[in-house]
């Protein structure tokens, strides 16, 4: 599944994800990167969102469960994540589904 | 006496140093660890009935798992301690209350280590009450830890905290072993392996363990937080705020940016120069009264107190009042949020010559003083990034180079103007500090490929909601910057400048004890060793235009670059206050009229001046810099790779200048 433009249902690295949607964290690329963003809480599963991107998309504002995380482009580049649906009452924010590769 | 180890651990932002400033006050002093760059503070506690406490700050870390030296020392901390039970240690851990998942991966870790454990529930004013009380409860039944509420920032919670570490640590130590799969010797032979030289494919299954071992742990935390009492933050997001809207604007941000700089250049030029020249008056009164007490009985003690040590002492107590405001300001732009907001606009511009989003406040305070815009690049986190940031620092044209720039500028450039409203003098002195700045970004470029990456490198970076500084650390961290300083680089200028005034008083021709004793009169410049060094200088300097007598005044620069103006009066043998604008004229008058040996030329043609000029722009002609790289990179050898490059970079400049000017 890439980023196909006009689904509802997408997934894509997090780079290309749209602003102010909620965004489900699907994996991460393995990594030095990737095992700190874990260790903050931004793990498979996650419900995260996009607050701000910086002009020129270097750069975006990221929230993690209370808390925001700015990253450059090329470092979400390391989470890939999933949008279009909707948070599920039950999937609350603690909930992780799968592990990482 | 029984003595005890209390660490205030925790994750970065969580309030863990206001916390610490707040239990400590003001008798604080730098921790050591053996064989790391990391600084962190420590003070010690007397809890009473014969008990005292070394309370120690370590740097905050979001896990056991470390990958910044930071990092790696509040982990061998934790695990070392855990590994000597003879040296009784409690753990204090911050946590940010409104934060609580993401420290939970910590305290499972540090759970496991087996060590008494007080929670502190930090920044609880953006938790109401009610849910805190039950987050509390939690804590204990959940996890059989004793948790605190507090808000370091306005002192709720620290009787209690105070209280709670008096107690004896068997009230906090946790019985039942948590579910972690590693044990503390496991992880202590995972960090000592030296983890840079380890083979590539034993960091790929370290980091794998890693990955799994932070997926277990936080399927673990989720269901134990699922009885944990929802609590309610307080809290306003981050981000977006209406306050980002112009602060993070593409165009705006900027605008806001160079206002707020221009603010805090105005600070450290025009309101540092009221308590700066208060000192160096005090100074003077001092060395004159110095000399009229001594003068006759012990005319050579009174000439090195007056002409030695007095000076020297002055050379570093007149940056002291600098570097408070530039501290103070760089406190106000972290602890507000700016900071954090400032480096995500301008991170990639900044990257893309090699350095970091964080370097941007060092480099503008380098305008005032590289000596303490070193010290502040410590929160970047890559190593390459800092290294770069601070090798470069020293061609922002610092204010000791103004007075330089002034005295030169009149020979080379006509008093008109341009347009008639720019000024051609001020306008040549725009150009060389653009000069600074352009070499600056040409270094960095350079050094983007020189200097290897070790470590890992990203910018990631969290976003903290804004807030008003906290008073006691607006005052508290600057003074502590300035003893700091003091103690540190002040010593070794305090050296140089005696060394310098000892090579200039006393020469090969004359006995040393008779000078002191004051039987013979010091030699006259030419004749000392600074005058012998001068002259001996002379071949190596010529080819860019200067006589010995700049040589002279290349090397007593070393001091601090300002002692040029004060070195050509001497020279040119002039009495009194080289900054008082009569003496001034008259030096340049006398300057002016000097010829090049053998010529009917002006020594100081425009040649000669702008090839000293672009000298001053580039040269490392700064002992209080080179003890600043030193005590950052506790190693040699960046500050002598600094002071190679720079003076290359110097002399090359200076040498192009002079052959093109004798062209045209």
């Amino acid at each position: 599944m890439g980023d196909l433009p006009g689904r509802s249902n997408a997934e894509g690295y997090l780079n290309t994800a749209p602003m102010g949607k909620p965004l489900r964290v699907i994996r991460l690329i393995e990594g030095d990167l990737s095992l700190k963003l874990m260790e903050m809480g931004c793990l498979p599963g996650q419900w995260v969102e996009i607050v701000h991107r910086a002009s020129g998309g270097h750069a975006l504002a990221l929230q993690v469960a209370d808390y925001v995380l700015a990253l450059r482009a090329e470092e979400a580049r390391a989470v890939m994540v999933r949008w279009g649906e909707s948070p599920v009452a039950d999937m609350d924010f603690f909930a992780i589904t799968s592990t990482q590769g | 006496m029984m003595r005890r180890r209390i660490y205030v651990a925790g994750n970065p932002n969580s309030g863990k140093s206001t916390l610490f400033n707040a239990l400590s006050g003001l008798h604080q002093k730098t921790a050591n660890f053996p064989g790391v760059t990391v600084e962190s503070l420590q003070s010690t506690l007397d809890l009473g009935n014969g008990v005292m406490a070394d309370l120690v700050d370590l740097p905050g870390t979001y896990s056991l798992y470390p990958q910044s030296e930071d990092e790696k020392v509040a982990c061998r901390e934790l695990i070392q301690a855990s590994l000597e039970p003879q040296t009784p240690t409690l753990i204090l851990l911050v946590l940010d209350a409104s934060n609580l998942f993401r420290s939970m991966l910590l305290i499972s870790q540090i759970r496991d280590l087996n060590l008494p454990m007080l929670v502190v529930l930090n920044k609880a004013d953006r938790v109401s009450s009610p849910s805190l009380k039950g987050v509390i409860q939690w804590f204990s039944d959940e996890l059989g830890l004793v948790a605190v509420a507090a808000d370091a920032r306005k002192g709720r919670g620290l009787p209690e905290i105070q209280r709670a570490i008096r107690k004896p640590l068997e009230a906090y130590t946790v019985g039942q072993r948590g579910a972690g799969p590693s044990p503390a010797d496991q992880w202590m032979q995972l960090y000592d392996s030296p983890g840079a030289s380890s083979p590539p494919a034993r960091q790929e299954e370290i980091r794998r363990q890693h990955s799994k071992e932070t997926v277990e742990r936080y399927s673990l935390i989720a269901a134990q937080l699922k009885s944990c009492p929802v609590h309610e933050t307080k809290a306003k997001p981050a981000l977006p705020n209406s306050m980002d809207k112009v602060l993070l604007h593409p165009f705006w941000g900027y605008v806001v940016f160079v206002a707020v700089m221009s603010l805090m250049f105005q600070a450290l030029f025009a309101w540092a120069s009221y308590p700066m020249d208060g000192i160096e008056s005090m100074m003077l009164w001092a060395a004159d009264y110095t000399q009229q007490a001594l003068q006759s009985q012990y005319p050579g003690w009174s000439r090195f107190l007056v002409q030695g040590l007095i000076p020297g002492i002055s050379g570093v107590l007149v940056f002291v009042p600098q570097i408070f405001l530039l501290f103070f300001f760089l406190v106000v732009l972290e602890e507000s949020g700016y900071m954090s907001r400032v480096s995500y606009l301008m991170d990639h511009g900044l990257k893309s010559i090699g350095l970091n989003g964080k370097s941007i406040v060092p480099m503008i305070g380098g305008f005032a003083c590289a000596v303490p815009s070193i010290t502040a690049t410590r929160n970047i986190v890559s190593w390459k990034e800092r290294m770069a940031t601070i090798m470069v620092l020293p061609l922002m044209s610092c204010s000791a180079r103004l007075p330089v720039y002034a005295l030169l500028i009149q020979f080379a450039v006509p008093g008109g103007y341009w347009l008639g409203i720019f000024s051609l003098q001020g306008l040549t002195m725009m150009g060389l500090y653009l000069l600074g700045v352009v070499a600056a970004i040409g270094s960095a470029l350079a050094m983007k490929y020189w200097i290897k990456p070790k470590g890992p490198s990203y910018f990631m970076l969290e976003i903290a909601p804004y807030q008003w500084p906290v008073s006691r650390n607006l005052w508290q961290v600057p003074v502590r910057y300035c003893v700091n300083f003091v103690q540190g680089a002040g010593k070794v200028i305090v050296l140089v400048s005696v060394l310098l005034w000892a090579l200039s008083s006393f020469g090969p021709r004359n006995n040393l004890m008779a000078t002191l004793r004051g039987q013979e009169e010091a030699p006259p410049l030419e004749q000392s060793y600074a005058g012998v060094l001068g002259r001996a200088l002379e071949p190596v300097v010529k080819p860019l235009g200067f006589d010995w007598k700049i040589g002279i005044a290349l090397v007593t620069s070393f001091a601090a670059r300002e002692v040029f103006v004060g070195t050509m009066a001497t020279i040119y043998g002039l009495e009194g206050d080289p900054d008082d604008p009569q003496t001034g004229k008259k030096l340049k008058e006398r300057m002016g009229a000097d010829l090049k040996a053998g010529t009917h030329q002006p020594m100081f043609d425009s040649a000669t001046v702008w090839s000293l000029l672009i000298f001053y722009a580039f040269a490392l002609q700064c002992m209080s810099t080179i003890a600043a790289t030193r005590m950052e990179t506790k190693s040699w050898k960046w500050p002598m790779l600094q002071l190679a490059y720079l003076s290359l970079l110097a002399y090359a400049g200076s040498f192009l200048v002079y052959r093109l000017c004798l062209l045209i």
